[in-house]
């Protein structure tokens, strides 16, 4: 038996029973753990790199995991059982096939095992090729997976043909401004189309019946237009042969081939129709496509705005079946009369299919059709189009060649992007900075401890951004890039990140300080007493050693006074030499500490307070993206920053006008939360946050891991509390608050004692504004006890959107529950509202 | 001359010195109250503690299901809220072109990270 065969029936057998499993857990039965999902990513993972050159005669992209419900597991399993039934598998694999499969696998080992070949085995190629996609298009790995499939599998008529349609396909409608994957992955399927258009046995076998049935040649035009009408009736099932279709039809391929083009209408199949849908919606918020109608209709008289846009719609919907039809004609129809009456016939089926879907269109938008050209809209994809790397069609010839056992074409001139980026960005660069700037243990453990605590997309968008960082390394270096990586890019990311140097910054300043405070003083008084004794102890023992042991200047006894007073004399000079030393030491010590390093710490501290230091504009490689990565600062973790609101201020109420202003100028204080003010430097307690950013509240243990006296932060003005924000926006209506209403529930019930509280009951919605002030319980054993409140910004029929101050986000929303009330969420229950305006 | 000039040196040095640490101390101190003793009791203590309830509260919240940070979402076509009472996702279609705009919300459903296995979507027409 064919070992490869062998291997092929073993994973897809091994992927049956997975599934198998899974149904029976969808059914209730048995269990389905992370590792059972792991497992079939990878064994699904494993038969899609080899479907393309299998004769399993199924698509194994049929199958998404992430999409994929009960009754399609269940379709699909059918075709599973079919196609291993047709390869003589069974639910149990022969003996031939597990020895096979063995030999298969030992085949593969060696392969991996071949890391010095000149020619990366199938794996690897696909690794890099995903790698270099993701970095060019700055798209995820599992869609530049999809992307490499497509390429792939187009191999084998162009290579480079393959890479430039699937580049230009998505240069040109704005998928890398956009950088939606799903819209990358639903072009991708798009441009299916227009492959399974030449390789599909349905189209070929139809094109044969024509020329059979009209006895003419297969490259006449009535056979191509035909056939094409014909596929186009199996992508298309929801098309109905209306008269006008027909017509059309008949008067470009005659009676006969108009008939047999119906025949096909009418035997559909609906596994296309999904990806035409999705194709759809690209097309429909593509710009390109939307420029290249408005220059077609152009041409015509018909002018009015209404009526060019509902033509727009209906070729905007169309597009997926329209544009691989019209390119495949172009191809195959030469006469340019022939080909005029074949785009007529486009015109009229996209005029029928919008019908069909409920698009509506005037008598002017159906002349401006027909008036109009369409060549830009037709001919978009060929406007851009960039010549693939040599890296990438060197891989994708290699992943051709494996997969089909096609041979590689010859392609002649590259631009190799590859080997300029490895010059941007050197690996010697970056060792230097690891090895020789940071604690990259420190670093590593503290952003750990972010992710997990964090947003689970943040550290996603960090893994994209490394994945981006790697493909960058082509060559020898990219083993040792792995080892690397992580603690490199997260340094990198540091440094960069202008929240990140601020933190850096009020890190540089809390340890000097401290170190200035505690070490200082204490340095300053061993010195100077060091200095002080061991001066003349040190001339005291030059003293004795000289006058013992330098030799006399004379022999005789009679010399000895004169030579003991002269050693005397010496001694006493040492001695006195180093009393005077130390003096003058004492001096130097005394201007050096009291003078030179007051002035020196003065002007550093005074250059981190004032903020002197200017921070580079955000270089951060999450730019756009909410990003909140700081510096480890012993348990917190948080920004110097005002992050701004993520939606524009579109208030027209002074109140919650003015409580967007302050929540969007709010920084980061204690617990990382919002309360921090920088134009109420009086409602914030700085030396007491700088000395215990994680600041015990209340309790002495609470939020774990805390430091400080709680009572240091009790009173009113040591932080920009939840009530602060009602207090001083509700100034903005000329209204003063009194503040001694600064715990939230105080507050509450000033609002039912001045009749202004409007309880959370059925249809609430309705009676509450912007400007209003939200109060919610935080599960206390009264639910009615309020524990935070913040500022009403906008109100719906569906959701309500608040203002927050002293809480991790500047901004909440609560769901309008179908009675008409706030629904809170687990553990919070929202009691009502403080009426700006009674 | 040389004495008078170094003595005027450290004089000079001496106040900048001064100055700097006055500056500096000043931008880490906080004001003197401006809130009456009243409001120092028992209730102001437990706020700090209330907010930090709060605000763990909606991050468990936000970490169990990470998607619910990411809504509502409102487009001119449709608006998708997290109906925390019968747990599902709930979306009002604003737009005639239904299928086309189911399509895109699932889509974006996905994207965000919701399981549509296990969380069902409630289409209000």
């Amino acid at each position: 038996m064919n070992t490869d065969l062998a291997y092929q029936i073993q994973m897809v057998v091994w992927l049956r029973e997975l599934l198998y499993r899974k149904q029976k857990y969808y059914d209730g039965e048995g269990r389905w753990n992370e590792k059972d999902e792991t497992d079939l990513r990878k064994i699904l993972l494993i038969c899609k790199d080899f479907y393309y050159s299998a004769d399993l005669d199924i698509d194994l992209s049929d199958i998404d995991l992430r999409i994929i419900t009960k009754e399609e597991l269940k379709e699909f399993l059918k075709k599973l059982g079919k196609t291993i039934n047709k390869l003589n598998g069974s639910n149990m694999p022969s003996k031939e096939v597990l020895e096979a499969s063995e030999i298969a696998l030992e085949k593969r080992r060696k392969e991996v095992e071949m890391k010095n070949s000149e020619i990366p085995s199938f794996s690897e190629a696909r690794i890099k090729l995903i790698a270099s996609f993701c970095s060019r298009f700055g798209i995820s790995k599992e869609d530049a997976g999809t992307f490499v499939d497509l390429t792939t599998a187009r191999i084998d008529s162009d290579p480079r043909l393959a890479i430039q349609e699937v580049v230009s396909v998505l240069e040109n409608l704005d998928i890398l401004t956009e950088r939606k994957p799903d819209a990358l992955v639903n072009y991708v399927v798009t441009s299916t189309l227009g492959r399974v258009l030449t390789t599909n046995h349905e189209y070929v076998s139809i094109l044969d019946f024509t020329a059979t049935e009209t006895e003419l040649p297969k490259s006449d035009v009535v056979v191509t237009t035909t056939a094409i009408a014909g596929f186009a009736g199996d992508v298309v099932p929801a098309i109905e042969v209306t008269p006008e279709v027909t017509a059309a039809l008949v008067e470009i391929v005659g009676k006969d081939g108009a008939q047999k083009a119906i025949r096909n209408f009418n035997e559909k199949s609906t596994e296309i129709l999904g990806v035409i849908s999705d194709a759809q919606r690209v097309y429909s918020q593509s710009q390109t496509t939307t420029e290249a109608l408005k220059k077609d209709f152009a041409k015509s008289d018909i002018k009015d705005e209404e009526v060019v846009n509902q033509a727009m719609a209906v070729f905007k919907f169309a597009s997926p079946l329209l544009t691989p039809l019209y390119h495949e004609a172009r191809k195959k129809i030469a006469d340019p009369v022939k080909f005029n009456q074949f785009e007529a016939f486009l015109k009229a089926m996209a005029i029928q299919y919008a019908k069909k879907y409920g698009v509506y269109l005037s008598p002017g938008a159906i002349s401006l059709i027909e008036q109009s050209p369409l060549d830009k809209f037709f001919n978009q994809v060929e406007l851009q189009i960039e010549v693939s790397t040599q890296e990438e069609i060197k891989l994708t010839q290699e992943l051709a060649n494996k997969s089909s056992g096609a041979q590689p074409h010859e392609v002649e001139g590259f631009i190799s992007d590859v080997v300029s980026l490895k010059d941007d960005f050197s690996l010697e660069n970056v060792s230097e900075l690891a090895n020789k700037w940071l604690n990259l243990e420190k670093i590593d453990a503290g952003l750990d401890k972010h992710f997990s605590d964090k947003d689970n997309l943040q550290y996603a968008q960090f893994q994209n951004w490394m994945a981006s960082v790697f493909a960058k390394f082509m060559g020898p270096e990219a083993e040792k890039l792995v080892n690397l990586l992580r603690p490199l890019n997260k340094i990198f990311w540091l440094l960069v990140d202008k929240s990140g140097l601020g933190q850096l910054m009020l890190w540089l300043k809390k340890t000097f300080k401290r170190w200035v405070g505690m070490n200082l003083l204490f340095g300053a008084v061993v010195g100077i007493g060091t200095f002080l004794v061991m001066g003349p102890l040190i001339g005291l023992g030059a003293g004795i050693i000289t006058y013992f042991i330098t030799p006399s200047p004379g022999a005789s006894a009679g010399s000895a006074l004169s030579s003991t007073a002269m050693r005397v004399n010496m001694a006493l000079g040492h001695v006195g030499t180093a009393a005077i030393a130390s003096f003058t030491s004492f001096l130097a010590i005394i201007f050096v500490v009291f003078l030179f390093i007051p002035i020196l710490v003065a002007l550093m501290l005074f250059i981190i307070n004032t903020s002197a230091l200017v921070v580079p504009p955000n270089a951060s490689p999450f730019s756009g993206s909410d990003s909140q990565i700081g510096f480890v600062s012993e348990n917190v973790f948080c920004t110097d920053t005002a992050s701004p609101l993520a939606f524009p201020d579109t208030a027209t109420n002074a109140v919650a006008k003015r409580a967007y202003n302050i929540v969007s100028n709010l920084k980061q204080g204690f617990w990382c939360y919002w309360n921090r003010h920088p134009e109420y430097i009086n409602l914030f307690n700085l030396s007491e946050y700088q000395k215990f950013p994680n600041h015990c509240v209340y309790e002495t243990n609470f939020p774990p891991q805390c430091k400080g006296d709680y009572r240091a932060i009790g009173s009113g003005e040591s932080l920009f509390w939840c009530t602060w924000l009602i207090v001083e926006a509700f100034k903005a209506a000329g209204q003063t608050l009194s503040v001694n209403l600064l715990g939230a529930n105080a507050m509450k019930e000033f609002f039912i004692n001045q009749g202004r509280f409007v309880p959370n009951t059925s249809q609430v919605f309705k009676r509450v504004a912007p400007g209003d002030a939200i109060f919610l319980s935080t599960a206390r054993d009264n639910p009615n006890y309020a524990g935070h409140t913040a500022i009403v910004y906008q109100v719906g029929q569906d959701y309500i959107r608040t203002l927050d101050s002293n809480a991790s986000q500047k901004s909440h929303s609560y769901t309008v529950d179908s009675n008409g009330s706030i629904q809170g969420l687990p553990g919070l229950n929202v009691i009502g509202f403080g009426k700006l305006n009674p | 001359m040389k004495k008078r000039a170094l003595f005027i040196i450290l004089i000079i040095a001496s106040v900048l010195s001064v100055v700097f640490l006055y500056y500096s101390s000043r931008a880490g101190r906080t004001p003197q109250s401006v809130i009456p003793d009243i409001v120092k009791d028992q209730t102001t203590y437990e706020q700090p503690k209330d907010d930090l309830i709060f605000s763990n509260t909606i991050e468990k919240a936000y970490k169990e299901q990470p998607f619910l940070q990411k809504l509502p979402i409102e487009t001119p076509n449709y608006i998708i809220v997290y109906d925390y009472n019968k747990k599902l996702i709930r979306v009002r279609l604003l737009s005639k072109e239904k299928i086309l705009i189911k399509e895109e919300i699932k889509n974006k459903l996905k994207e965000i990270g919701v399981d549509l296995l296990t969380i069902k979507v409630e289409y209000l027409e």
